[in-house]
C-alpha cells in the first residue's frame, strides 16, 4: 500500500471509503464500509437516526479517525486506520488533500465574532492567501449567490436560521471544494425557511460540478437531488440504487419498511 | 493636614511602586498564563505533567511562602535578582498559574462546531486557534481576568515583606516615624480605592465592548 494515484487509465473516485470501520468506545458506528463517489455524482445518504450518516461524513471531512480501512479522495490516500495510520502524511500534503472537501453542517457553525462577509473571506484570505480585494468580490459574489447580496455587514446573530445557512453555504463554496458534504443543513430550520435553502442547493446542483453527498431527512430533496440513492441502517449500506428505484420499487425489506414509517 | 501633605510624597511614591507592580507582573501573569494555558490544550506529553505541577504548587501554597521562597532561596543557588524582579516574578507565576486555568476553560467553552467548521475550511490548528477560537474565548476569560487584576493589586502588598517600598509598607514606615496611624492607614485605604476603581471600569468597558453578543461594529476596510 503506497500513497500514490490510482493507475492514470481510469478516473480516480472523487471519495472512496475501503474498508473502514468506526467505533466509540464498545459501540461500532460504521462496520467495514465500502463506498465509492464519483467525480461530480450527487449522493444522497438517508437512513434511521443513529445508522451513522453523519460519521461518514465527518470521517470524510476527518472530522474523526476511522479505526480500520482507508479514506481515499481522488486517489490519494487522507486518512486510515490500523496499520495504515502510523504512516502517516506531512501536514502539507495532508492538508492539500483536505481541501478539496468541504462542509455545511446542520448546527451552521458559523464565526459569531465576523460578519457574514468576514465569515465567506476568512479562509480563502488565511488559507488560500488569497488577496483581501480579490477574497471581498468572491465573497461578494458568492452571497449575492445565495441571496444575501445585502447581508454582508450583519453578523450571524443577526440573521434568520435560513439566512445563516445560507451564509455557511457561501463559506464552504468560497475554498472551491470539488466535494461537497451536506450534513441535515434544514433539520435545525423553522419549516418556512427550509424551502430557501433548499433551492440554494439546487441552483448549485445545477451550476456546479461539484460532486455531493447529502444526509436529509427530508425525502423530496434526497430523491430530486441525487443521481443515486443509498440507505444505510446500523454503520452497513444495505441498498444502492437510483433514486426512481430507492423510491419506486426498493428491493430491500427494510428500506421499504424506513421509507414507509417516514412517510407516516 | 500639614501631616497629611508632609507624608504625600512618600504615599505618592509607594503608590507608584504598587501600580508598577502591578503592572508589570500583570502583564508578565498573562503572558505566562496564555503560554501555559495553550500548551496545556496541545496535550504535549514532556510538558503536561511538569505544568500541572507547576499550577498545583502555586495555587496550593501560600503567596507569601513563595515570595520567601524565592527572595531566601534563590541567592543560595547563585541566581541574584532584584527585590522587585523577584517580587513580579512570584506575583507573575502565582498568578500566571490561575490565569492558565481561566484560559483553558475559557477555550475548552467554545463549540465544538466552531473546532469542526474551521477544519471543514482546511484551516491548521495554529490559524484555527488565532482567528476564531482565542478570540471568542476572551470575552469568556475577561470577567475572571478583572477579578485576578484587583486580586493581584491587593497581593501587591506582600512583597513589601521583602524591602520593597511600596503603598503598604510605606505606611508602615511613616506610622512608624509619625505616629497617627488612624489618618495614614485611611489614607492607604483610600488610595488602593482610587487605584481599583479605574481596574473596576476597564473591566467593565472591555466586558461590554466586546461580550457575548458580537455587536455590528464598523464592517473592516
Ligand atoms: N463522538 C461520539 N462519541 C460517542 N458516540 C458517538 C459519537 N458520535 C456519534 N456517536 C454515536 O454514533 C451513532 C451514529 O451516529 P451518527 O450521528 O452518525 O448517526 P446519524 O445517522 O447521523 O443519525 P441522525 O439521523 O440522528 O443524525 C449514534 O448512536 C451516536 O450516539
Ligand atoms: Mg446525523
Amino acid at each position: 500500500m503506497d500513497h500514490q494515484s490510482t493507475s492514470a487509465s481510469q478516473a480516480p473516485l472523487a471519495a472512496e471509503f475501503v474498508n473502514v470501520s468506526k467505533s466509540f468506545g464498545a459501540f461500532t458506528i460504521i462496520d467495514d464500509l465500502n463506498l465509492q463517489i464519483r467525480p461530480s455524482e450527487r449522493v444522497s445518504l438517508i437512513g434511521p437516526s443513529g445508522s451513522g450518516k453523519t460519521t461518514i461524513l465527518r470521517l470524510l471531512m476527518t472530522l474523526e479517525r476511522p479505526n480500520e480501512g482507508e479514506i481515499k479522495v481522488f486517489g490519494d490516500v487522507l486518512s486510515a486506520g490500523g496499520e495504515g495510520a502510523a504512516k502517516a502524511r506531512p501536514d502539507r500534503e495532508f492538508r492539500a488533500i483536505r481541501g478539496k472537501i468541504g462542509m455545511v453542517f446542520q448546527q451552521f457553525n458559523l464565526f459569531p465574532h465576523m460578519t457574514a462577509l468576514e465569515n465567506v473571506m476568512e479562509a480563502p484570505v488565511q488559507v488560500l492567501g488569497t488577496q483581501r480585494q480579490e477574497a471581498r468580490d468572491l465573497a461578494e459574489c458568492l452571497l449575492k449567490r445565495v441571496g444575501l447580496a445585502e447581508k454582508g455587514a450583519s453578523y450571524p446573530s443577526q440573521l434568520s436560521g435560513g439566512q445563516q445557512q445560507r451564509v455557511a453555504i457561501a463559506r464552504a463554496l468560497a475554498m472551491k471544494p470539488q466535494i461537497m458534504l451536506f450534513d441535515e443543513i434544514t433539520s435545525a430550520l423553522d419549516p418556512e425557511v427550509i424551502g430557501e435553502v433548499l433551492e440554494v442547493v439546487h441552483n448549485l446542483a445545477h451550476e456546479t460540478k461539484m460532486a455531493m453527498l447529502v444526509v436529509t431527512h427530508e425525502m423530496g430533496f434526497a430523491r430530486d437531488i441525487a443521481d443515486r440513492v443509498i440507505f444505510m441502517e446500523r454503520g452497513k449500506i444495505v441498498e444502492d440504487a437510483s433514486p426512481g428505484e430507492i423510491f419506486n420499487s426498493p428491493r430491500n425489506d427494510r428500506t421499504k419498511a424506513f421509507l414507509n414509517a417516514i412517510k407516516r | 493636614m500639614n501631616l497629611l501633605l508632609e507624608i504625600s510624597p512618600v504615599l505618592l511614591r509607594g503608590a507608584y511602586t504598587t501600580v508598577l507592580l502591578t503592572l508589570v507582573s500583570g502583564t508578565c501573569a498573562l503572558l505566562v498564563g496564555f503560554a501555559v494555558g495553550l500548551a496545556r490544550l496541545a496535550r504535549t506529553r514532556w510538558l503536561s505533567i511538569p505544568l500541572a505541577i507547576y499550577i498545583e504548587v502555586f495555587r496550593n501554597t501560600s503567596s507569601l511562602v513563595q515570595i520567601f521562597y524565592f527572595f531566601f532561596v534563590l541567592p543560595l543557588i547563585g541566581i541574584r535578582l532584584e527585590a522587585f524582579t523577584t517580587g513580579c516574578l512570584v506575583l507573575a507565576l502565582n498568578f500566571g498559574a490561575y490565569i492558565s486555568e481561566v484560559v483553558r476553560s475559557a477555550i475548552l467553552s467554545i463549540d465544538r462546531g466552531q473546532h469542526d467548521a474551521t477544519i471543514a475550511l482546511n484551516m491548521p490548528t495554529s490559524l484555527s486557534y488565532r482567528r476564531i477560537i482565542i478570540p471568542q474565548a476572551i470575552p469568556v476569560m475577561l470577567p475572571a481576568f478583572g477579578n485576578y487584576a484587583l486580586e493581584l493589586l491587593k497581593a501587591t502588598s506582600l512583597v513589601s515583606l521583602i524591602t520593597i517600598t511600596e503603598l503598604t509598607f510605606s505606611g508602615a514606615q511613616l506610622v512608624q516615624y509619625y505616629g497617627h496611624p488612624t489618618l495614614i492607614y485611611m489614607s492607604i485605604f483610600v488610595i488602593y480605592l482610587l487605584l481599583a476603581l479605574p481596574l473596576v471600569a476597564l473591566n467593565k468597558a472591555l466586558e461590554r465592548h466586546s461580550g457575548g453578543q458580537w455587536k455590528p461594529k464598523v464592517p473592516t476596510t
